[in-house]
């Protein structure tokens, strides 16, 4: 479960705050789109929630975790709980499919004997088994996008987080890698977090919907669409 | 574990060979030019220690002492606190010694009589600082008449060595740090072509200590090539300077210490001063890529 209490961020320096008084809750094994123009302030919700930037008010609780009380240290034991997919997929160039997977596992220090497997399940999974040997480079974009979500799944997450997955596809490996996100949800019971601009995805996907603009959240509506009535964003 | 550490620091290696062969020119260059420079500075520092031992003062026995009292008056002189040795000059050695210097010595001098000079202690002593007080305290003793000693001299070769050691430290302090932001720029620029791994690591839940691991072992692989080749050019270096005193027949003005004898302690601040450097380099560098 995430969950926000009159949550603000502002950066050093800024003179606005990049998230002002956000209050919401995702509860275990729901499917929301965090939506808004650019700077409305998806990311850094999302960069609060992995723990890479710091709140400057309010509270953040995720997977029983309390972010405002967790030591640096514990952070790595926190992450672990996440699974996170990125626009620009970050997968390791210098590993093969298998390694980037497989590399989720040792950082944890779980036996290789069960990593291969767990990199065999993965992989069936998002249908990419034949592609275990090849490096990122050898892969079209929606390949390494779905490397990329098998990575994620990796250490059975509770939560998927997702910036802009779709950012870098066409729209049809968008929709693809949407549903896949979808099929995570409804069959894993995993909870997704998907921050994206894609309208028409979001509609045709009628899932909860929460719309951010300058930084608050101006709608929020269960089976919503890109386009929140009563929200007066900037578009 | 351990071995991920290890294996992952050797891919690091091989993946970014250019990146690390820069690194250890420079960790190579700087500990060579600190080393070269530090052993110039010992060199000095023992030449001029050389002459600050061979100092001296005299003091001269009484008259009429008779060869017996004047011989124990050795254990009297080696009493005084910071004497380190006094040799004994009888009166008609130190006849002896004097004539030698003087030409004609023979036609002008042969008929003085022997025990014209007096007998006397050559004193040499432990703290070239402290001689005035030292002749002093020598000068008071029974059957001492009095001491001549040339402060000046005494006083100008531990100024020069003051100066020279002081000169030396900064010196060597400037360069060492000098060589030390240069590395770790060089380290740090290394390491920058690896921000997107290490970001990824710290995203699906790497440790700090997990992802410094194969860091560690790369500065330390680092470090000991770079300390290692230091040392193989240091030594080729002191030979070469060694042969060059040696040609301009500088060999009685300016000893150089035998390589052999400053060996294991160039070899130990080479490598241990590489490893140490490798290391701190490597973690230095990547501490801001940890902080996400």
């Amino acid at each position: 479960m995430i969950d926000f209490q009159h949550v603000s961020k502002r950066y050093k320096g800024a003179e606005r705050f990049a998230v002002e008084d956000a209050t919401f809750q995702v509860k275990d094994g729901e499917f929301v789109f965090l939506v808004g123009p650019s700077g409305s302030g998806k990311t850094t919700i999302f960069k609060l929630i992995t723990k890479e930037e710091p709140l400057t008010e309010g509270s953040i609780q995720v997977n029983s975790f309390d972010l405002n009380r967790l030591k640096h240290r514990r952070v790595p034991f926190y992450r672990r709980t996440l699974g996170v997919v990125f626009q620009d997929f970050r997968l390791i160039q210098t590993k093969t499919v298998a390694e980037n997977l497989a590399f989720v596992m040792k950082v944890i220090n779980i036996d290789p004997y069960f990593i291969d497997d767990r990199v065999d399940e993965v992989l069936n999974w998002v249908d990419m088994a034949d592609k275990k040997q090849r490096f990122p480079h050898e892969l079209s974009g929606g390949e390494q996008q779905r490397v990329s979500i098998a990575r994620a799944l990796m250490n059975r997450p509770e939560v998927i987080l997702a910036d802009e997955p779709t950012g870098n596809l066409d729209p049809e490996l968008s929709r693809d890698t949407l549903r896949l996100f979808e099929r995570i949800n409804r069959e894993l019971k995993t909870t997704v977090l998907v921050v994206t601009h894609e309208k028409v995805l979001v509609d045709e996907m009628n899932k909860r919907v929460i719309y951010l603009d300058r930084g608050r959240i101006v709608g929020d509506r269960q089976q919503g669409t890109y386009e929140i009535a009563g929200a007066k964003g900037r578009r | 574990m351990t071995i991920y550490y290890i294996r992952e620091g050797f891919r690091g290696i091989r993946r970014h060979l250019l990146m690390f062969l820069g690194s250890v020119a420079v960790i190579t260059a700087c500990l060579t030019l600190t080393g070269s420079f530090a052993l110039l500075a010992e060199n000095l520092d023992y030449n001029i220690g050389q002459l600050i031992d061979e100092n001296e003062f005299v003091a001269y026995l009484e008259d009429g002492m008779d060869e017996d009292e004047a011989a124990g008056m050795e254990s009297d002189i080696l009493a005084v606190d910071n004497v380190r040795d006094a040799i004994y000059i009888s009166s008609e050695q130190a006849m002896e010694n004097y004539l030698e210097r003087l030409e004609e010595s023979d036609r002008l001098f042969a008929d003085l009589p022997e025990d014209l000079l007096p007998a006397r202690y050559t004193v040499y002593v432990e703290n070239i600082d402290r001689l005035e007080e030292t002749s002093q305290q020598v000068a008071a003793l029974d059957g001492v008449d009095h001491v001549t000693v040339s402060l000046s001299v005494a006083e100008g070769f531990s100024s020069t060595r003051k100066v020279v050691v002081t000169v030396a430290a900064l010196l060597l302090a400037a360069l060492l740090a000098a060589s030390l932001l240069v590395i770790f720029n060089t380290t740090r620029l290394a390491m920058q072509g690896r921000m997107e791994e290490i970001a990824v690591m710290k995203i699906v839940g790497a440790t700090n200590g997990f992802v410094r691991g194969p860091f560690v072992v790369e500065g330390a692989v680092m470090g000991l090539v770079s300390g290692g080749l230091a040392c193989a050019l240091e030594r080729g270096f002191y030979e070469v300077f060694q042969q060059i005193i040696e040609s301009y027949q500088l060999a009685d003005l300016f000893y150089v210490i035998p390589f052999r004898q400053v060996r294991t302690i160039v070899f130990a601040v080479y490598l241990g001063g590489g490893l140490f450097i490798g290391i701190f380099g490597s973690v230095a560098a990547i501490r801001r890529l940890l902080k996400v």
